[in-house]
């Protein structure tokens, strides 16, 4: 997910204009908005939908109370609405994805008018409002992964039950309690929980030094290969390379690597990791959760099986 | 990532190459493992030192000097920048230190950025230095490499604590603290050169007494000369040694900060499997991960027991 929560997050596709027409693009889409905690700003977003952060195709930052979104009337065929800024004449289209809810595509329902009417909420910044936001579940109704059936089924739309906390620290707090209790919403929590194992608990130095041991001069190149060049020595002898490895491999700096590599996998990074690494994920798998290191692993152990067993062919 | 500024460690090696890249000369820094006068002096000459502690959320930030006195008047005379990134705050203590010692070589580029700023108010300072292209380039070559650490696994760390860097050092024969968070530079007395060493470490203890000694965490960085060359100039081969072999590290580690290590942690752990799958014990293996994370859970939990009452949802 972008940064931390999206306040409000839907299915929409971005349009073009083209002279006084308004194209719809068909490329899926996710319109969202957010608050940077760096920068304490609103950001307005859109991405193709399926995008690996922080791949985000528009990202622009919203001063309170200067943009709203409105309805584009002149459309039939579809649900168009227009962003507009009080502070400059840019303007940005947006169709609703999400399946209309009558058999006319065009037609704005009760839902669509909630989405709209919630964007124009957040638009108009921090509130103390407790009426206009405590009314439903404002944010996460449409927060949806790419290919879920209900893109088509028309079954999205559903209400988180719980409203979302305003404030960053209360964001905060509840990004770390999905964290830390996936699943658990029938209670019980903690003593159920699958804690989730680190890279780094599965190389520990007993590990690691018989690993270093059985080293053939390839795979020592091979991981060699991977380090700053500026650590190992000129010319340097296999035993100089081993060396360096093991040091490398007990220093703080790639332990710290190894928590935050975890931790990314965790967080939603898993797809666009194992894509970059060439690790395969069979389908369902690239979900943020737990367990994502331990999939993880079982992803490069189903690889390195292959590798086995083509090496069998070989010989 | 606050304007493009990343966050880099307190360490004395990170330290004392970062200035080396700014362009300044024979200027190092050491770690400073007690509040010792004496040990302090052995280091001279000493030219500042930069705190950095960590603090727990949700402390008050003050409205005035809770010791010291506010000097407003020194704003202008010394270089003294409003804090306006959070992740800027090292290398801007560094700085405080560095532009407000006349006897260092600063090197052309930061000679130019003193001269350029020292008209300015300390909110435009705060700025420019925000905005040098030097400055902040050499600051994020220290960065942890890390393609993820971006917003969104930033925010799920649970103890979001704050850091924050500030820096002492005798200016004009005051001894200065310079927070860029706070209005103004703080006198905290008399001070000569020579009396800083000893004068400094009363200050810190009071600052370091202020907050309970179970929340707060902190590592003090002296800025001295290099430290090479008082020994060379009385012949301390050992010493000179010793330095040379420190710098080696120093660089090693700054290389391996500055790695990415995504790609070597992928071979290893294939490596890892493959010997595993082999000697039949991957499973095994797998179920000692599982219980070394399960011990960190329940650690945690024992940590956080009462917390979580009110914290579970």
């Amino acid at each position: 997910m972008a940064a931390v929560a999206p306040v409000i997050s839907i299915k929409a596709g971005k349009c073009t204009q083209n002279g006084t027409n308004i194209v719809s693009q068909a490329e899926p889409g996710l319109l969202y908005l957010y608050n940077n905690p760096d920068d304490d700003l609103l950001h307005f977003c859109w991405k193709p939908r399926g995008a690996v952060e922080p791949a985000v195709e528009d990202d622009l930052i919203i001063i309170p109370g200067d943009a709203r979104i409105i309805k584009y009337t002149g459309c039939t065929t579809g649900r168009v609405m227009v962003l507009k800024f009080s502070s400059s004449s840019q303007r940005h289209f947006f169709w609703l994805q999400s399946k209309a809810e009558s058999s006319d595509s065009g037609h704005w329902s009760a839902r669509d008018d909630v989405w709209v009417h919630r964007i124009n909420v957040a638009l108009q910044g921090p509130q103390d409002d407790d009426e206009e936001m405590g009314d439903i579940g404002l944010g996460s109704e449409e927060v949806e992964e790419e290919g879920s059936a209900s893109r088509r089924g028309g079954a999205d739309g559903g209400r988180a039950p719980a409203s979302q906390p305003q404030n960053q620290s209360d964001f905060l707090q509840n990004l770390i309690s999905q964290i830390q209790l996936p699943g658990a919403a029938g209670g019980g929590g903690y003593q159920q929980q699958e804690p989730m194992i680190s890279l780094h608990d599965l190389l520990p130095s007993t590990t690691t030094t018989s690993l270093l041991a059985g080293m053939t001069p390839g795979t020592v190149d091979d991981l060699i290969s991977n380090l700053p060049q500026g650590i190992v020595p000129r010319n340097a002898t296999l035993a100089q390379k081993k060396e360096v490895i093991r040091k490398v491999l007990h220093s703080p700096q790639f332990s710290q690597s190894l928590v935050s590599l975890s931790v990314a996998l965790r967080d939603g990074g898993m797809r666009g990791i194992s894509d970059s690494l060439g690790v395969r994920l069979d389908p369902g798998e690239e979900g943020a959760g737990s367990d994502s290191v331990t999939t993880f692993v079982e992803a490069i152990k189903r690889e390195e099986e292959k590798k086995e067993d083509s090496n069998m062919d070989i010989d | 990532m606050s304007g493009g500024w990343n966050t880099i460690e307190s360490d004395a090696g990170v330290f004392t190459y970062l200035v080396d890249n700014l362009g300044v000369k024979n200027v190092q820094f050491e770690e400073m493992i007690a509040l010792d006068a004496d040990y302090l002096k052995q280091q001279s000459p000493v030219y500042g030192v930069i705190f950095l502690f960590k603090y727990p959320v949700g402390q008050k930030k003050t409205d005035q000097a809770v010791d010291g006195q506010y000097d407003f008047a020194a704003s202008e005379d010394i270089f003294f920048a409003n804090q306006t990134i959070q992740n800027a705050c090292a290398t801007q203590a560094i700085l405080s230190v560095l532009l407000n010692r006349g006897d260092l070589d600063l090197g052309d580029q930061l000679r130019e950025f003193k001269e350029f700023t020292q008209a300015f108010p300390a909110e435009l300072r705060g700025e420019t230095l925000s905005n040098s292209e030097l400055i902040r380039g050499v600051h994020n070559s220290f960065a942890r490499s890390n393609p993820f650490i971006d917003e969104g696994t930033r925010a799920a760390t649970e103890d979001d604590d704050l850091y924050h860097f500030i820096a002492y050092t005798p200016i004009n024969g005051i001894l200065y603290e310079i927070d860029g968070l706070q209005p103004s530079p703080i006198s905290h007395g008399r001070c000569k050169e020579e009396e800083f060493p000893e004068k400094i470490i009363p200050v810190l203890q009071r600052r370091i007494e202020r907050y309970p000694a179970t929340e707060i965490r902190f590592n003090l960085l002296a800025m001295v000369q290099d430290l090479r060359i008082k020994a060379a100039e009385i012949g301390d081969v050992e010493t000179v040694a010793r330095e040379d072999e420190k710098r080696k590290l120093w660089i090693w580690e700054n290389e391996l900060r500055r790695h990415n290590f995504v790609g070597f942690a992928h071979e290893v752990l294939k490596r890892a499997v493959a010997s595993k799958l082999r000697d039949g014990k991957y499973d095994e293996w797998m179920d000692e991960a599982k219980q070394k994370a399960r011990d960190r859970m329940d650690e945690r939990k024992k940590v956080r027991g009462q917390k979580e009452d009110i914290a579970s949802p």
